[in-house]
């Protein structure tokens, strides 16, 4: 059935333009959806390829030393971009950026072409002079913004305190990381309405939020005490090859740290980053995160726990036949033959262990506990500064006599450099544990004052008659003992040698910590000084000689560097240190005759091994010495 | 011709007021790209005044043109039509752009050939059907226009020129349909275009990078996704009732073709919701009038010509917006009247002069009038019996 007439040609059009009015409908339900329904949606997506916002580095703070000295310091760089949408002679773009930044040719022209992304990265923190370079090269598509770099004026000093920044100036270690939040300030940025390819459109208001630069953080260091110990340890370095190095120069009556090294160390404006290894290994401050047997240096605390406790008096008598028996076990004193009688001062002069071991057995475990928590130990002491170590400390629980008596000379116990310079201050400055610190002052860019460390007491450690005693003891240790290796001339420095013997895997090695803590003036402390050298390797060991001459220097350079006058006579001083003793060959002599020998001619000794017969002696004899020097005799 | 005003005064005061809306919003979109790209924020607009002037001449000259004469001139059409499509591939003579040969360039300007070539096929079948319309009910009847339809749609898909293939084979359809032809014919040819389209995506395999793009353009947003992403950005941005004239963001460049093929976006975005409305009425109401006037023609060749030309404005316009809201899958082809391009401006123009020349003849005999008409269908069933 066909019918092709009129009517149904203008049914067909009439069905038609039903056909198309209804595919109208669906649209407009279409649009509807898009600009109704989805319309927020799709309006944020689109807004957010409207504008472009470029951030604006704010400048990293600088770290100052206690007298202002720039010890971190940023310098404005650049960050060279391309944008290739705005290309017009890539070629000529890539040929200079190639040059002046001397990159490979062919990488640069891909990134010069490449419209696929708005900007490419060519390099970060480019210097001015080659920023200028391509700013007036005029062409059209580099683009810089800037950005600044950190620079250390001193290079190889403070390597552990001041720690570094990552390429893109986030703190990575000590107090640029500590501090970063500081220093870091604020990014600002500015955000311009553009096109496509990130030009700017005409007639829109950009809006520009400023950066804020970062805060100048001013350190308790002091630069010129810094050098002082920074080159002792070097010294030390040099003649002693420990495996590593640590002092601490502290002002005891505020907790203030004023000088920290480790060695070895690096320069902070090249770190090793490509060896991962030995960049982590030698950028831990191992004053404050680093744990060690203290040794014979934690008698002083013993004798300042005694004393306050009242279980002893410097003048009561000990006898020493060489070694002290307990529970069962025999503890030796590194003095085999026996020091025989002698006062309590005697005994920490002479470092007698087993004055000790009497002392911490009479004041009983719970005593000795509540003055370690008392002195910091085993818990972190707070230092303003990341990965501070508590040390470690045998459950209360645990310990037995044996360890007790270990305890009262500083063995079986384990404390950081920084815990226990803070103890020893607390035992000099008349019984305050102050918290140590580095930070004094965070000041803005524009000078305002943010921050600020004042001196904070965390305990009363004790008394300040007990202080005195401990501090006459102490000087009295390095005038009249092995600790002479510190005595300057017309001054009064007081302080106490520390040697121990490692342990690995729970067996005695021959590998020593060598140490020696001290103090000047003695009678009212400025400076309180700790030396470590961590496994010596050239010989000697004795904390006497591997740390202490080294201590000296650093005094002697306070002394120096701040002036101070000598109170005592220096001439008839320095008799003390005449050379003019002619050593006796003690070789082949029994210990007890040896010793005896050293005694009349007026010299200190230490006693390496545990033999009766002398085998060797330093220094040999024939030779001049001085008065009171340390020999020492291997048995 | 002031009759012929009179009469029409609604369409052409709609189609110009589409093409004065057009050159408004090509002048939004396209200021800032081409102060970019010709230092000129006028260049397009420029273009599209020419595009019109001289559109304007062709429609005047199509309104006094006797659309009869068109039944002896036929076949000189399709042939300068074909000729038109061939001279796109000759050097020197045919403009490449974006891959594609679709322009012919003489003396300075350049020509759209499939533009001409639409129309030209619609006049052919309009006066092949007046003709043979009673052959309509063979297949063999219908073959001339499947011919000169299928031979121009070939040489515009090898410019390559898929959409308006596309378009062309729609309106193809619609003429076939109007000039009656039947179901199952429709069927022999319908299988084979179906089977073709498959074809078409293993030749060019971007084609269907192109599909999957218009089902989530999201799955890559820098490349095939990029333009119907940004379209759909400006549509959404719009809202209710736009940002206001001359507000858009888009067109910053983030929108390619803002001026030409997406217009109906930076429309939308500008306008809202409620100008989208607005516009597609003014498209609705042309649509009717066309549909109006080849019912009312004095003859079949006026009815198959007037609906023809209504069809490829319907079926364009429909296209393009269906494309620029992500409703079928991306594919050039401009907005009727609105859109950035003096060809397609010129032949439109030209195509509704020809509108006009339809509606001038005596519709007297031919009065409008459905149900009338239809009861009229009745009586005539009744006496055929």
């Amino acid at each position: 059935m066909y019918n092709n007439s009129i009517v149904s040609l203008q049914k067909r059009l009439l069905a038609i333009f039903l056909l198309i009015i209804s595919i109208f409908f669906v649209l407009i339900v279409r649009i509807f959806t898009l600009q109704v329904i989805k319309s927020d949606w799709l309006r944020a997506k689109a807004a957010s390829q409207w504008t472009r916002d470029l951030p604006i580095n704010a400048k990293r703070g600088s770290i100052l030393d206690c007298n202002g000295a720039k010890l971190a310091e940023s310098y404005s760089t650049y960050d060279v971009y391309v944008r290739a949408s705005m290309v017009n002679e890539p070629v000529k773009v890539a040929q200079l950026l190639s040059k002046t930044i001397g990159l490979d040719y062919e990488d640069t022209f891909k990134k010069v072409t490449n419209v696929m992304v708005s900007e490419s990265l060519i390099k970060l923190q480019v210097e001015n002079s080659v920023a200028q370079k391509l700013i007036d090269s005029n062409l059209k598509g580099i683009m810089l913004s800037e950005n600044s770099k950190r620079f250390y004026p001193y290079g190889d000093l403070l390597t552990q305190v001041l720690g570094f920044t990552t390429i893109d100036n986030v703190g990575q270690a000590g107090v640029e990381l500590y501090a970063d939040k500081y220093l870091q300030g604020i990014k600002g940025y500015a955000l311009e309405e553009s096109d496509v390819n990130g030009v700017k459109i005409d007639n829109t208001l950009s809006t520009y939020i400023p950066s804020v630069d970062g805060c100048d953080v001013k350190l308790t260091i002091d630069v010129n005490i810094q050098k002082i110990v920074e080159n002792a340890l070097k010294v030390l370095c040099e003649e002693q090859k420990p495996k590593t190095a640590t002092a601490i120069v502290m002002n005891p009556n505020s907790g203030e740290i004023v000088a920290m090294s480790s060695k070895p160390s690096f320069n902070l404006n090249e770190p090793p980053r490509d060896n991962v290894q030995n960049l982590l290994s030698t950028v831990k401050n191992l004053s404050i995160v680093d744990v060690y047997e203290p040794g014979s240096t934690f008698k002083v605390l013993t004798t300042a726990t005694a004393i306050e406790e009242k279980v002893t008096t410097p003048n009561e008598g000990f006898y020493d036949p060489g070694y002290r028996i307990v529970d069962g076990e025999k503890i030796k004193c590194w003095k085999l033959i026996g020091h025989g009688q002698q006062t309590m001062t005697d005994g920490l002069c002479n470092s007698c262990n087993s004055v000790f071991v009497d002392l911490a057995l009479r004041l009983g475990t719970d005593k000795m506990y509540e003055y370690f928590k008392k002195y910091g130990f085993g818990s972190p002491l707070g230092v303003d500064f990341s990965g501070e170590a508590g040390g470690i400390l045998m459950n209360k629980d645990n310990v037995k006599r044996v360890d007790l008596a270990r305890m009262g000379f500083g063995q079986a116990i384990a404390v950081s450099p920084i815990q226990l310079i803070s103890s020893i201050c607390s035992v000099l400055n008349g019984g305050k544990l102050y918290k140590p610190y580095f930070i004094s002052e965070v000041s803005s860019s524009t000078g305002d004052l943010v921050a600020r460390n004042t001196p904070e007491v965390l305990n009363n450690t004790i008394s300040e008659s007990t202080s005195a005693t401990i501090r006459e003891m102490m000087e009295r240790v390095v005038t009249k003992s092995n600790a002479i290796n510190a005595f300057i001339p017309g001054y009064r420095v007081s302080g106490k040698t520390g040697t121990s013997q490692k342990y690995e895997d729970g067996r005695i090695v021959p590998k020593y910590v060598s140490s020696f803590v001290g103090a000047f003036p003695a009678d009212k402390p400025d400076y309180v000084v700790l030396v470590i050298a961590d496994e010596p390797s050239m010989g000697n060991y004795f904390g006497s000689v591997v740390a202490t001459p080294y201590a000296k220097l650093i005094f002697e350079g306070i002394i120096n560097y701040k002036k101070y006058e000598p109170v005592l006579d220096v001439e008839v001083e320095k008799q003390k240190l005449e050379r003019d003793v002619k050593m006796p060959n003690l070789v082949g002599l029994s210990l007890t005759e040896a010793v005896s020998k050293l005694t009349t001619l007026g010299l200190q000794y230490e006693i390496a091994g545990e033999g009766e017969v002398v085998l060797g002696q330093t220094p040999p004899p024939d030779t001049f010495t001085f008065k009171n020097s340390v020999v020492i005799l291997n048995t | 011709m002031l009759k012929v005003f009179k009469k029409n005064w609604l369409l052409i005061t709609l189609v110009f007021l589409l093409i004065v809306l057009g050159m408004v919003f090509i002048y939004s979109a396209s200021s800032y790209s081409a102060s970019i790209r010709y230092d000129d924020s006028m260049y397009f607009v420029k273009k599209q005044l020419i595009g019109f002037v001289m559109g304007l001449a062709v429609m005047i000259f199509c309104a006094n043109f006797d659309y009869h004469k068109f039944q002896k001139l036929k076949w000189i059409i399709v042939g300068v039509s074909l000729v038109l499509l061939l001279l796109v591939f000759v050097p020197g003579l045919g403009k490449s752009n974006y891959g594609a040969n679709r322009w012919i360039t003489i003396g300075g300007f350049s020509l759209q050939s499939s533009e001409v070539a639409k129309f030209g096929f619609v006049i052919f079948t309009a006066c092949y059907l007046s003709k043979n319309y009673k052959k309509m009910k063979t297949f063999w009847g219908t073959i001339p226009i499947m011919a000169v339809g299928g031979i121009t749609c070939l040489l515009i898909l090898l410019e390559p020129n898929l959409s308006v293939t596309l378009c062309l084979g729609m309106v193809m359809l619609v003429m076939l349909i109007i000039g009656g032809m039947r179901a199952k014919h429709f069927l022999i040819i319908l299988i084979p275009a179906i089977c073709l389209v498959p074809v078409l995506i293993i030749i060019e395999p971007y084609r269907l990078q192109r599909l999957l793009a218009f089902i989530d353009p999201w799955a890559s947003p820098k490349e095939e996704g990029f333009q119907l992403i940004q379209s759909l950005y400006a549509i959404g941005s719009g809202g209710l009732f736009g940002v206001g004239l001359f507000n858009s963001r888009q067109k910053y460049l983030f929108l390619p073709f803002s001026e030409s093929d997406f217009i109906f976006s930076i429309i939308a975005e500008e306008f809202g919701f409620v100008g989208c409305i607005f516009v597609l009425a003014i498209y609705a109401t042309i649509i009717w009038l066309g549909i109006k006037i080849a019912l009312r023609a004095s003859d079949r060749l006026g009815c198959y010509m007037a609906a023809g030309i209504t069809s490829v404005v319907a079926i364009q316009m429909l296209i393009n917006v269906a494309v620029v809201t992500g409703s079928i899958p991306p594919t050039g082809i401009p907005l009727p009247f609105m859109s950035a391009g003096g060809t397609s401006l010129m032949v439109f123009m030209g195509a509704v002069g020809i509108l006009l020349n339809i509606s001038k003849g005596d519709d007297q005999n031919f009065k409008f009038n459905v149900f009338k008409n239809l009861k009229l269908n009745k009586k005539e069933l009744k006496g055929a019996n």
